[in-house]
C-alpha cells in the first residue's frame, strides 16, 4: 500500500513538473507563434499577388477572402483558401484569382499538407503549381479529366485533389460574387 | 578514452538503425528524400540529447517499477517543447521540420536509449551516447534517403539545396521512393555494413 502511494506520488510530481514547464513555454511561445502564422499568411498573399500594396479582408458566402489592391486602390485580384481532400487528409491551399476570372497563383507549402513524402508532396513544388497560372474553367482539371494540368507521376490522387479543389474553388467564387 | 567510445559506438558499432535495428519505422517512412531524412535526424538529435540528459539526471529518483511511464512523460514533454520553440523562433526551420517533430514521440531509439543507457549511466556518458546515436541515425538516414532519392527521383537535395539533378532524361525507378525501395536499400546497407565490420 505504502509503495503504491509512493509510486503514485513520484509520477504525480514528474507529471506536474512536465505540465508546468509545458504551460510556461506554451505561454511564452504562443505570442510569437501566432505572429509567425499571421506573417506567413501575409507573405503567402504577397507571393500570390506581388503587385498588390494592400489587402482588404471581406466575407462572402461565409468564407473570408482577401482583395489585393494596387496603389490607386483598384482591385487586382482576390485570394481565398481551399481545402480539398488529398490522399492523406486535407490539402490546405491558397489560390488567387484575377479580375478576369483566371488563376493568378496556387500556394501550397509543405506544412499545408500530409501527402506521401516524395510523391504526393510534389504538389508543393512550383513545377506543378505553376501549371494553374492564367487558366480558367475546365482547363484547371487534370489532362486525364479533360483539362490541361499534368498530373504528378504516381501521385494522381494528390494531383487530382488539388486540381479539382482549384476548379471547384473558382466555380464557387464566381457564383458567390455573382450572387452579391 | 572510454568517453570517446561511448560517443562512437552509436555511429558505427551499434548504429541504431542498421545494427540495433530500432527506430526502423521512421527510418523507412521518412527516408524518401535526403532532405526529409536529414531534417528528421536533426529533430531526433535535439530530443535524444535532451531526453538522455534528463533521464540520467533523474535516474536516482526514478523507481524501477514506473520508469517507462516516467521516460515517456519526459520524452513527450521534450518533443512538444522542441516543437513550440522551433515554431516560435525559426519559421524557416519549422517549415521543413514541422511535419517530423510529432513523429519523434514514436521513435523507439529515444525510449530505447533512455532505458538501455541513460538510466544506468552518468550525465556526461549519456549525453555522449545520445549524440553518437543521433549522429549514427543521421548518417544512416541521409545515406538511405540519398540513395532512394537519387534512384527514385534523379535528385539529391539537402537542407533544401539541390546538389545533384540527373535531369529530365533520367528515367527514375519510382519503386525506390515507395516502401519496397526503403526495405531494399536498407537491406543492402545492412549487408554492406556487416561485411565492412567483419574485415
Amino acid at each position: 500500500m505504502g509503495d503504491t502511494l509512493k509510486l503514485g506520488l513520484v509520477l504525480t510530481v514528474i507529471c506536474v513538473i512536465a505540465a508546468g514547464s509545458l504551460a510556461k513555454v506554451y505561454e511564452i511561445t504562443k505570442v510569437r507563434i501566432d505572429r509567425n502564422m499571421v506573417e506567413l499568411e501575409e507573405k503567402k498573399r504577397k507571393e500570390i499577388i506581388p503587385q498588390a500594396v494592400a489587402f482588404e479582408e471581406k466575407k462572402i458566402d461565409g468564407k473570408t477572402i482577401f482583395i489585393g489592391k494596387d496603389a490607386e486602390g483598384k482591385a487586382i485580384g482576390s485570394i481565398f483558401k481551399i481545402a480539398p481532400r488529398g490522399y492523406a487528409g486535407p490539402v490546405n491551399a491558397m489560390i488567387g484569382i484575377d479580375e478576369g476570372g483566371k488563376v493568378m497563383a496556387v500556394s501550397i507549402t509543405k506544412l499545408d499538407q500530409a501527402e506521401t513524402p516524395g510523391l504526393g508532396t510534389k504538389v508543393t513544388e512550383l513545377k506543378f503549381r505553376d501549371q494553374f497560372k492564367s487558366k480558367e474553367g475546365n482547363d484547371l482539371k487534370l489532362k486525364k479529366d479533360g483539362g490541361s494540368v499534368d498530373a504528378i507521376t504516381a501521385a494522381t490522387i494528390s494531383s487530382r485533389a488539388v486540381a479539382n479543389g482549384v476548379h471547384e474553388g473558382m466555380e464557387w467564387y464566381k457564383k458567390a460574387v455573382a450572387s452579391q | 578514452m572510454s568517453l570517446w567510445k561511448e560517443f562512437t559506438t552509436g555511429i558505427i558499432k551499434e548504429n541504431p538503425v542498421i545494427v540495433l535495428m530500432i527506430g526502423l519505422c521512421p527510418a523507412l517512412a521518412v527516408s524518401s528524400s535526403a532532405n526529409d531524412a536529414f531534417g528528421m535526424s536533426i529533430a531526433v538529435l535535439f530530443v535524444l540529447l535532451a531526453s538522455n540528459i534528463i533521464v540520467s539526471m533523474v535516474r536516482n529518483h526514478t523507481p524501477d517499477a514506473i520508469r517507462i511511464p516516467i521516460f515517456i512523460v519526459i520524452i513527450s514533454t521534450f518533443v512538444t517543447l522542441v516543437d513550440y520553440v522551433i515554431h516560435a523562433f525559426d519559421m524557416e526551420l519549422y517549415a521543413s521540420l514541422g511535419v517530423f517533430i510529432p513523429l519523434i514521440v514514436v521513435n523507439c531509439i529515444i525510449l530505447g536509449r533512455a532505458e538501455a543507457f541513460a538510466y544506468k549511466n552518468n550525465i556526461l556518458s549519456s549525453a555522449l551516447d545520445g549524440l553518437g546515436m543521433a549522429i549514427g541515425f543521421m548518417l544512416t538516414m541521409t545515406i538511405l534517403g540519398g540513395i532512394r532519392e537519387l534512384i527514385g527521383n534523379g535528385t539529391f537535395t539537402i537542407l533544401n539545396y539541390q546538389l545533384i539533378n540527373l535531369g529530365e532524361n533520367f528515367q527514375p525507378a519510382l519503386a525506390f521512393i515507395m516502401p519496397p525501395g526503403a526495405f531494399l536499400t536498407i537491406a543492402f546497407m545492412m549487408a554492406a555494413h556487416r561485411k565492412w565490420l567483419k574485415k
